[in-house]
């Protein structure tokens, strides 16, 4: 998770060292550049000491990172890059479009720019969604006047192939929006343990995505997720401490169980065709 | 009343079609009473603003009890819904459903067809100003209305710059009118 951007925020720095927090204490690497990594150094707590003292400053889970100024925001866009090189050997020359589906299909990084105003922090921004980052800005980046956003009801836009046999199937809509624009700073936690999420999750690592995206959306918003049954795909992604809470709500939605993926957009990663 | 029919927000060109003034409470009556499938859109601040005495979240839901309006509860504003023993009919973030406001097949949130009146309050200020000016110039067969006491030009209506005061009285009209008991 990176907390991006300038320092227009709605109500204060400190909202972006409470998110920064809330995500550090359940083992994001929370990432930070810019104003924002400033305005956490800022926050300090009953025993004076700020979020960069109470968290190791390693890329590594838990850990709060200050990568550096606004322009080190490439560092985080290559952290994201290096995944596709080193774990899937994707060829980092002239290669933009597999990387970018690599990234939106496999790996759980969402950027947040909380006050974000400038034309600068726009263009980090597109810098990110183009690779398949989702990127959530505070309600000031609503005047941005340009979202991408979609549409969970409309279950034809969440087909992926499975690049080991060719066949269309539904992925769920995970990531939901690319970039999108939170009214406030509880709508934006729950948002990005949602916008987390990935076709290609195991079922370990979507069982512990979703224990955090319904755990916070219970503790901010004040009831169950309704869109549960779309994230499950087998009974195996459930969180344990939740199953019987969960269960009955996919019983209500009619819930059937379904294929996880090797999910891709690009028709020529497909390994075996369909008729072969 | 004080009327002043300025944007809010400084700097802010609204274009020639701006949102019409409601001078009387009656107008918002009529305009729900005429609508077919209304809905009433309650954002963060519904829970604020404006006094401690006077919160439109109260407001919104003795509008939607009074006439049979469904709310959707934006950012985490459903806890107050809640706390009060209101349930929203949905609850999703503003952007979202300003989206799909603008879609004329969205089947709404009962799958019964879309809205064609849909009423905002409670939202930032400039986060409502582009979501109307969205819905103005892309939606298909919507009018909207600002019920917040700053006006807001891309609405279709919308209550001029009021004092809490003059607001608080608009309000109490119109849910009279409305038929409260």
């Amino acid at each position: 998770m990176a907390l991006v951007g300038c320092a227009n925020y709605p109500h204060g720095g400190k909202e972006v060292a409470e998110i920064a927090e809330e995500f550090a204490k359940r083992r994001f690497i929370v990432v930070a550049t810019g104003c924002a990594a400033m305005s956490m150094a800022m926050v300090k707590d009953e025993e004076g000491k700020t979020l960069y003292e109470k968290y190791p400053g390693s890329f590594e889970a838990g850990g709060i990172l200050n990568v550096g100024s606004c322009v080190s925001n490439p560092h985080i866009a290559g952290a994201a890059i290096k995944i596709a090189s080193i774990f899937a050997k994707r060829n980092l020359r002239a290669n933009y479009e597999e990387i970018a589906d690599y990234v939106l299909n496999r790996v759980g990084a969402v950027g947040v720019a909380w006050g974000a105003m400038s034309q600068k922090a726009a263009s980090i921004a597109s810098g990110f969604w183009r690779l398949g980052v989702p990127v959530i800005v505070g309600p000031h980046g609503s005047k941005y006047r340009r979202m991408l956003l979609g549409r969970k009801d409309k279950e034809e836009d969440w087909y992926v192939y499975d690049a080991r046999t060719g066949e269309k199937v539904y992925a769920g809509p995970a990531p939901e929006h690319l970039f999108t624009s939170a009214e406030t700073k509880e709508e934006a936690i729950v948002l990005i343990a949602k916008l987390c999420m990935r076709p290609n999750d195991t079922t370990k690592g979507r069982a512990i995505k979703l224990t955090h995206y319904i755990d916070l959306h219970k503790r901010l918003y004040g009831f169950m997720p309704e869109d549960i049954h779309l994230f499950v795909r087998s009974k195996a992604d459930i969180p344990l401490t939740m199953k019987d809470e969960v269960l009955k709500i996919l019983e209500e939605k009619r819930w059937k169980e379904r294929l996880i993926p090797d999910p891709t957009l690009i028709p020529r990663l497909i390994r075996k065709k369909k008729s072969e | 009343m004080s009327v002043k029919a300025e944007p809010w927000q400084k700097a802010e060109i609204a274009g020639p079609k701006k949102a019409l003034l409601i001078l009387k409470p009656e107008v918002v009556v009529a305009v729900v009473k005429k609508a077919k499938r209304p809905i009433l859109v309650v954002g963060h601040l519904a829970a604020q603003d404006y006094s401690d005495d006077v919160k439109m979240v109260d407001y919104a839901i003795r509008m939607s009890r009074t006439a049979k309006i469904p709310v959707v509860a934006t950012a985490h504003i459903t806890t107050e819904f809640i706390s009060r023993g209101f349930q929203p009919a949905g609850a999703m973030p503003a952007v979202d459903i300003g989206n799909r406001l603008k879609d004329p097949e969205w089947k709404g949130l009962d799958g019964e067809g879309p809205y064609d009146l849909a009423m905002f309050m409670g939202l930032p200020y400039y986060m409502e100003f582009v979501i109307l000016a969205g819905l103005k110039h892309f939606s298909t067969n919507l009018k909207t209305i600002s019920l917040d006491r700053f006006y807001n030009p891309h609405a279709s209506w919308s209550f001029p710059n009021l004092s809490v005061k003059d607001w608080n009285e608009s309000y109490e009209i119109i849910l009279n009118k409305l038929g409260e008991k």
